[in-house]
């Protein structure tokens, strides 16, 4: 063996464990050192577990045709099993349901089936083998399937032609219903081999016709030939290939000289076949797309429904007019152009039916619109035209109660209502001809009747969802002001304390220096008026007040005693260097001897304050970001410049903390009540920000979804 | 047959039953598959997949079943559409998007399971003789002497050799889908 082979055969050994332990450790080692040996090894193990998988597959794939022959068994019996397995299948030709016996002539004078079987009593297997073709050969063409036909059946051929056969549809001579077991025999050809085989014509008339395959439909019992309830039609679906809008139905007519002209042409409809309503798009166009380039999150599904809903609102009592029912179901709702009245809240009015009320949407995009052409992805593509179409409310309500339509029929409904570029549009729909989606009428009453009352319901639960919100917003607005303003008398106080409380401590100071005793004036009990005319005490008191005020330095001389007192004021400044990094930042003095904090006021993060010298100050910095606190304190601060003031990160208990520490009592108090309005504000502003942008949002979209309505703002 | 059964066919390379049992519930994840986006050969694929994606955890030493084994099955069932549906570019229906990961949800090894598929494509292109003898010997279990017989070789060494062969020529295969696989 070449030395490749060994090496395969000694990884398989290691692989499959049949190493002795000392190779194993050996060859584990040697994998280790070599990184080539270690490829090799990975590569085999993958390859064994692609064997594995290959070899499952097969048991797989033959578990498959075990069910697969379990279930037939199951469907149609024995016989029929054998039947189909032993028949190959082949057609005949195009031609919905005909059942007239060979041996009977037609009334046109035409024979309708070629070959057909000459009928052989009996209603088994038996009778299977007893069709035979006009010159007594058994038909290898045929596919025979034995129905219970009480009941809904559904049947495929071998080339895939599946037939939907409502109960009860197969009448006798006598136009009743029969009941039991029915044979139904079916030919089909598909491709040209067959239909050149079977000998079959492609011409109507002299006109050679493009075909996309032939079928052949019997049903007998016993010897009876039976035919069709016309009002139970069996829905045919053939295997499509390419594209088949221009396909139509033809019948088979033999003619004498037993070819086949096929005639009576007529559209073919095209099932439709519903989806998970999950999987469509009813936005209006360019919606998602524009949420997506404005930076929303258009995969934000509660979002992205939650906020184009939202705009129902401005439909002021758009689906109310949808009083008409099912009866008068051509005139369906409109969507009403009044404007909004005073009480609803918001800048839009239209001035005529523009776009589709989000109430309405809202209402189809439903499950219980599951399994009605609503449902499909050609409504789906019909929609997308209705968002922009003129009266688009009303042409959606086309669609909606006549579900039990044909698509193309609604679509031929909605063409002869618009004019220009929409009539073309939904002409070219009606061309498709795209058929319905079975479901019982009753279901389909049911559910136009639910539209109407849906989304009746859901415009209102919108508009007062809506009118809700901007009715709190307002109220949460007018308790912001109140905070407010609340926070600027408490300041103007705080501050008309401090000073007057600081006057007191310079008079105090004053007047010791001139050698007097101050006696603080209590409040008198009345109040004389009387005029001064020299000065003395008056001016003493007017300078210290004057120099309080503008935090100017005292110095002023006794005229009686020639004695002077000064009390200095010098300025302290404070510099935050990451000023800009804080979304908002205020910084406090406290004086020991007043009993409410002062707001030191600055700009680009640097902040002054004149001091007074008979007073101790701390400083106290609070920072923002976002919601985060930060917080510095420094005591005793001195009348000089305090550069590079870093605050640092602190939890909102901490600060609570700090802060009652801070000071004295009042002042700590006042700085809670000063921090609780931040922690307020930071919040309030976020709301009024997504507010804010939530009415620009909206004003956004419904300049671009519903460019009819006007604004007037 | 009891889950239990199931198992203990699996794990004994007895597989083949268990498959026909468990495919009866094809109809259940076909169903799903269909509601959610896809066809009946969409359903088909998922559905095969799933299952060999189950006989293969199964036989891991360290599996535990912690839900019926139809449960199990129809929880790979989802996650492999939900995986094609992202593979497609699709919207993940809502249905499948709010999948409670419970004990019951499988783990996707998917880039094991590349790995594994392509060893299977290098494996199909091996030619049919060479796919049969490998499976034969590796997966079918049988002997080489059996394979020898059945197959025509003329000696049981014969068939060794041949086997080793196209281990090769698979070992070959493999390396340069993966090189192309991972140009891609």
């Amino acid at each position: 063996m070449r030395k490749e082979l060994e090496l395969i055969e000694k990884i398989e050994a290691y692989l499959q464990g049949r190493l002795s332990p000392a190779e194993t450790q050996t060859f584990e080692e040697q994998i280790a050192g070599d990184p080539a040996l270690q490829a090799e090894v990975e590569l085999q193990r993958q390859l064994m577990t692609g064997i594995d998988r290959a070899g499952l597959k097969e048991e797989v794939l033959t578990a498959k045709k075990r069910y697969t022959i379990r279930q037939r068994i199951l469907k149609w019996g024995l016989g029929g099993l054998i039947v189909a397995a032993v028949i190959a299948a082949l057609l005949y030709y195009k031609h919905i349901p005909i059942f007239h016996n060979a041996t009977q002539p037609d009334p046109s004078g035409t024979q309708q089936v070629p070959n057909l079987p000459i009928l052989r009593p009996a209603d088994s297997a038996a009778i299977v083998s007893a069709y035979v073709d006009a010159h007594g050969k058994k038909d290898s063409m045929l596919q025979p399937f034995f129905l219970n036909v009480s009941r809904d059946t559904v049947i495929e051929t071998k080339k895939g032609i599946v037939l939907s056969i409502p109960a009860n549809t197969f009448l006798d001579e006598d136009d009743r219903a029969v009941t039991g077991r029915v044979l139904l025999v079916l030919k089909e050809a598909l491709d040209p081999a067959s239909i050149m085989t079977a000998g079959l014509s492609t011409r109507s008339g002299a006109q050679p016709l493009s075909t996309g395959g032939m079928f052949f439909v019997d049903a007998r019992q016993g010897y009876h030939v039976l035919h069709m309830d016309t009002t139970r039609p069996i829905v045919v679906q053939v295997p499509a290939s390419g594209d088949q809008r221009d396909m139509r139905l033809y019948k088979g007519r033999r003619l004498p000289d037993s070819t086949i002209d096929w005639v009576d042409p007529r559209p073919l409809e095209h099932g439709l076949v519903a989806v998970d309503p999950h999987l469509l798009d009813f936005y209006p166009p360019h919606y998602l797309d524009s949420l997506r380039k404005w930076g929303y999150n258009s995969r934000d599904r509660h979002f992205t429904d939650s906020l184009y809903y939202s705009l129902a609102a401005g439909f002021h009592a758009a689906p109310a007019q949808a009083e008409a029912g099912p009866k008068d179901r051509i005139e369906p709702q409109q969507d009403t152009a009044a404007p909004r009245n005073d009480s609803s809240r918001g800048p839009y009015y239209h001035p005529r039916p523009c776009g589709i009320d989000p109430a309405k949407i809202k209402t189809i995009w439903a499950p219980e619109f599951k399994n009605t052409i609503i449902a499909t992805r050609e409504f789906e593509q019909r929609l997308q035209w209705l968002h922009r179409a003129a009266d688009a409310g009303k042409m959606l309500d086309l669609y909606v109660t006549h579900l039990d339509w044909n698509l193309s029929d609604i679509d031929s409904l909605v063409a002869t209502q618009s004019v220009g570029e929409q009539k073309e549009i939904f002409g070219y729909f009606a061309r498709l001809h795209d058929g319905k989606v079975n479901q019982s009428s009753t279901q389909f009453r049911q559910l136009a009747e639910y539209y109407t009352m849906k989304a009746r319901a859901y415009a209102a639960a919108i508009k007062k969802t809506e009118n809700d919100y901007w009715d709190r917003q307002a109220y949460l607005d007018s308790i912001a002001t109140g905070k407010r303003v609340q926070r600027t008398v408490e300041a103007g106080q705080r501050q008309a304390k401090n000073d007057g409380e600081e006057l007191m401590v310079n008079l105090k100071e004053t007047y010791r220096q001139l050698g007097y005793k101050f006696v603080p004036n209590p409040p008198p009990p009345a109040f004389y008026t009387a005029t001064i005319t020299s000065t003395g005490w008056y001016n003493i008191d007017k300078a210290v007040i004057e120099a309080t005020a503008s935090r100017t330095t005292l110095n002023v001389t006794d005229p009686a005693t020639g004695r002077r007192a000064i009390i200095k004021y010098a300025e302290a400044s404070f510099l935050i260097p990451d000023w800009k990094t804080y979304d908002r930042l205020y910084v406090y003095l406290l004086p020991d001897r007043l009993s409410s904090f002062m707001l030191v006021s600055g700009a680009d993060g640097k902040y002054t304050e004149k001091l007074n010298e008979l007073l101790k100050y701390d400083l106290v910095c609070i920072g923002y970001k976002g919601d985060q606190p930060w917080y510095y304190h420094q005591r005793n601060v001195q009348a000089r410049s305090y550069a590079g003031i870093r605050l640092n990160s602190i939890t909102p208990e901490a600060l609570t903390r700090a802060l009652n520490k801070a000071g004295s009592l009042g002042q700590s108090s006042d700085l809670q009540k000063e921090n609780s309005f931040f922690q307020f504000d930071i919040k309030d502003q976020k709301r009024q920000q997504h507010n804010r942008e939530l009415e620009a949002l909206q004003r956004r979209l419904i300049a671009m979804l519903f460019p009819c309505w006007i604004t007037n703002q | 047959m009891p889950d239990q059964h199931l198992l203990l066919r699996i794990r004994s390379g007895r597989s083949d039953k268990a498959l026909a049992t468990l495919y009866h519930h094809f109809p259940m994840v076909r169903k799903m598959i269909r509601t959610n986006g896809g066809n009946a050969a969409d359903a088909e694929d998922i559905f095969q997949e799933a299952l060999i994606l189950l006989v293969r955890n199964v036989r891991q030493r360290d599996f535990t079943l912690t839900a019926k084994l139809s449960t199990y099955l129809y929880g790979i069932c989802r996650l492999l559409w939900k995986e094609e549906l992202r593979r497609r570019n699709r919207p993940i229906p809502h249905e499948l998007a709010h999948d409670p990961a419970g004990p019951e949800a499988p783990a996707l090894h998917e880039e094991k399971e590349q790995q594994a598929r392509l060893a299977e494509k290098a494996l199909d292109e091996l030619g049919e003789r060479c796919r049969e003898l490998l499976l034969l010997f590796y997966h079918g279990g049988l002997k080489l002497k059996d394979i020898a017989t059945r197959m025509g070789y003329s000696a049981e060494n014969t068939a060794k050799n041949q086997k080793y062969k196209c281990l090769e020529a698979a070992k070959v295969r493999l390396k340069q889908l993966q090189q192309i696989h991972q140009t891609l």
